[in-house]
């Protein structure tokens, strides 16, 4: 069904075996009709010989044979068979089985139809036997088609099945993730800075001990930039954790490729058209050729015929959860009832009487066939739906992936600036101190750095930070505020989206920044704009400075940050008249916001 | 000599102020923000600002010492910080401003050397004092400091392709090339790229 394939490298996960497994149970009950076929080849010769029947019979069984061989291919029953193995093999020959049976009873059953319909008139042989021809003509390549587009159904529901269970997949893979996710920040973080935290407390407790105070400010240097160094490397490190980025990237294929095939198959796939009713009554045609009172019993077999194939097919629909097993038994089904239901019928109608009820019972007929028309419509109505939750389903784990995702990021970024920056420099700062305080000969400040120098190495451990999504305008405005004092900013953010959390809005906030820092480097901008609103789900950003234009960033970094941020939607003008440079920024929101309430106007 | 500090650590602006307040300075100011610091440079005035280049998000230390010119053309600068080239942080920062003086924390072995650097970013005349260029830090171009510093953020040639909006192709020749210039040459990608990223925290750090 796609190209996908989990990485094999370790043991297949075992969430994954019920998709394996159903996919070696998808046979092709193509072979099913081959079969019937064959059966009814075989039933032929058995029952009857005799001459006059069997070059009807002969010109019956050429024109299903044609029918039927023409609308299946035969080298598929060849390949299937070689391939078949254990419980697929065991399926195969219970079809295979069950077809020949099928045909069989069919034959004989036909044999009743045609003595019943055609022997007993004094219509011509050759006019018999032509419209036996047009007949099965028309009948068998409908009834195969039928059939045909059941199978249609039935591999769509198992795709459909399969691909719930994909979701399933997913979801264990999302929650597995965040479960890795949290252990990330808990306890690889945790253990990274326990770790060099002990190695950090040992060596300068080894170097305090040994009383070579003078070396003291060299040491702690070299504390903070060897081992912090090392440790803030390994915590950024951890965000290319391989069991980490490559699940990433392979949920994320996943899910489009799921969405991509549901679609497909939502287009391509018409199981149950009701068109092909029409097929069959233009097939009742040919029977008021043969004889004007046959029509009324002509018409009742094969409304009935049709009805009953679709009433069964529609079970199947209604049945959703179907399983091969009993894929093959409702095909058992069908089978006998198109051998049964005419047999019982033509035995039970007035034979030869011109019916006086045709026309009611013709109006009934229609009325039914409309209606399990308007049934098989339903049913595919309802797989859409399906498709839609689905849908809908993959998009909110595919926002909520991103959300992990961008925490992941954050938090190990987050750390490693924190170690790098903050722990570092802190240490450096005291090493000076410690320094100062030497050369002053001043033991208390001797005393006081060293202790503080401990307190930082151990509670290097305890600098814990909790880890939070913020809203649209909070980011902003921290970024905004950033620039205070070197630019001067005016911020307008729509009402309704200024609590926005979303995880585009870690890209907003990042082309906020890009866009400040580039009115200021390179535009020398003093005053800067920044509105931002809602059209339909695409966020807008627009900024407007003052500034002499944004001269270099078509080729700087800034422009390839907005091209990823809004995937291409963004550009710049210069309104030379007001002396403004306006950029404007598209973002698609990642997670559609139709649930929005409407707000007063005023608030 | 008033002086402004200006660095985002909290515990480095209290040494570095102590320790400078001991060396004789009299009227210290101290700023742990870019805004911050620009609201203490209007009220207070300082004759000289000394300067920590990273500062977290935002804005650096080069873009406020730009703000500060723009104020008062004649204030002197000096930037303490442990980066061997500006640009490693923002592969795009504008030129230092004329007369600044540039000092990296693991070569300062004394508070007086910077002490110094204060008087003489005060002494005199701007022009006299010859500000650090391109010329003077490393030699490299704009993408390659951009991807050094992606590399030890830890992307992936990928992930660098796509924020720089070019192939992985590009991304792998320009890396090698990189690398190249960088003096490390190693037959594996994968060490290379450690060695990179390595090479990256010691050129940003105080190794």
């Amino acid at each position: 069904m796609s190209n996908f394939s989990w990485d094999d490298s370790n043991s297949t996960p075992h969430d994954l075996r019920p998709r394996i497994l159903l996919k070696k149970w998808s046979i092709r009950l193509d072979y099913f009709y081959i079969f019937g076929a064959l059966g009814t080849f075989v039933g032929l010769f058995v029952e009857d010989l005799g001459a006059q029947t069997f070059r009807e019979y002969s010109l019956w069984l050429i024109a299903k044979g044609l029918g039927i061989t023409g609308v299946y291919l035969f080298w598929r029953l060849i390949k299937g068979l070689l391939e078949a193995r254990g419980i697929n093999a065991i399926a195969l020959w219970a079809i295979l089985l069950i077809g020949a049976a099928g045909g069989l009873f069919q034959t004989f059953c036909l044999k009743f139809f045609i003595d019943l319909f055609y022997l007993n008139d004094n219509a011509s042989l050759e006019i018999r036997l032509i419209s036996s021809a047009i007949f099965a003509a028309i009948w068998l390549p409908v009834q195969s088609i039928t059939v045909l587009n059941f199978n249609k159904f039935r591999k769509l529901r198992l795709s459909l099945q399969e691909q719930l269970l994909e979701m399933e997949v997913i979801d264990l893979a999302r929650k597995r993730l965040q479960v890795l996710n949290e252990e990330i920040i808990s306890s690889q973080i945790g253990e990274l800075i326990t770790r060099s935290s002990k190695t950090v407390n040992r060596q300068w407790e080894d170097a305090v001990s040994s009383k070579s105070k003078e070396q003291l400010p060299e040491i702690t240097r070299a504390l903070a930039t060897d081992h912090l160094r090392v440790l803030a490397y390994e915590i950024t490190d951890l965000k290319t954790h391989p069991s980490v980025g490559k699940h990433w990237w392979s949920v994320d294929e996943r899910l489009r490729l799921t969405l991509f095939d549901a679609i497909i198959r939502s287009v391509r796939t018409r199981p149950l058209n009701p068109e092909w009713f029409v097929l069959v009554l233009v097939g009742t045609i040919e029977l008021p050729l043969l004889r004007r009172q046959d029509l009324p019993i002509g018409l009742y077999v094969l409304i009935i015929f049709a009805i009953t194939t679709y009433l069964i097919q529609l079970l199947g629909l209604l049945l959703f959860k179907l399983s091969p097993k009993e894929a093959v038994f409702i095909n058992l089904v069908v089978f006998i009832a198109n051998a049964i239901i005419p047999f019982q019928i033509i035995r039970l109608l007035p034979q030869y009487d011109s019916n006086p009820r045709y026309p009611l019972a013709f109006a009934i007929a229609l009325l039914i066939v409309t209606l399990s028309g308007h049934l098989a419509q339903a049913g595919l109505i309802r797989q859409e739906d399906l498709i839609g939750i689905e849908k809908e389903t993959l998009e909110k784990i595919r926002s909520e992936n991103a959300q992990v995702n961008l925490e992941l990021a954050r938090t190990t970024r987050k750390w490693a600036q924190h170690i790098h920056g903050n722990v570092q420099s802190r240490l450096h700062a005291y090493a000076l101190v410690l320094e100062q305080a030497q050369l002053k000969e001043d033991a208390d400040g001797v005393e006081r750095a060293i202790e503080e120098i401990r307190r930082t190495l151990l509670d290097l451990n305890a600098e814990q930070t909790q880890l939070h999504l913020e809203s649209l305008e909070k980011e902003v405005t921290s970024i905004c505020e950033l620039w205070d004092g070197i630019i001067n900013f005016s911020l307008k953010i729509d009402h309704d989206i200024k609590n926005l959390i979303d995880p585009k809005v870690a890209e907003v906030s990042k082309s906020v920044s890009e866009a400040i820092t580039n009115s200021v480097r390179h535009g020398s901008a003093e005053n800067i704009e920044i509105e931002i609103y809602l059209r339909e789900n695409i966020l807008i950003l627009k900024v407007q400075d003052d500034g002499l234009g944004f001269t270099e960033v078509k080729s700087g970094l800034g422009s390839s940050v907005f091209e990823s941020a809004t995937d291409g939607n963004w550009n710049l003008v210069r309104d030379a008249f007001n002396r403004k440079t306006i950029l404007t920024l598209q973002f698609n929101l990642a997670v559609p916001r139709v649930g929005v309430e409407p707000t007063l106007g005023g608030f | 000599m008033k002086l402004l500090i200006v660095e985002d650590d909290s515990m480095m602006l209290q040494a570095l102020s102590s320790g400078l307040v001991a060396n004789g300075i009299s009227s210290v100011e101290l700023a742990n923000s870019a805004s911050i610091a620009m609201q203490k440079f209007r009220s207070f005035k300082p004759d000289v600002s000394l300067i920590d280049i990273e500062l977290r998000q935002g804005p650096t230390g080069v873009d406020v010492s730009h703000a500060m010119r723009k104020l008062d053309p004649k204030v002197g600068i000096v930037f303490l910080t442990s980066l061997a080239d500006p640009r490693l942080v923002d592969s795009r920062l504008p030129e230092l401003p004329e007369g600044s003086i540039y000092l990296r924390k693991n070569s300062v072995k004394d508070l007086s050397e910077v002490t110094e650097a204060l008087e003489l970013a005060i002494s005199g005349d701007l022009k006299s004092i010859k500000s650090k260029t391109a010329d003077d830090f490393l030699d490299l171009t704009k993408a390659q400091f951009e991807i050094i510093r992606l590399i030890a953020q830890g992307h992936s040639n990928l992930e660098i392709s796509k924020i720089r909006v070019t192939t992985v192709k590009s991304t792998e020749n320009a890396i090698s090339r990189l690398a190249k210039k960088l003096g490390i040459n190693n037959s594996t990608t994968a060490s290379q790229r450690v060695l990179l990223a390595r090479k990256y925290t010691e050129l940003i750090g105080k190794v």
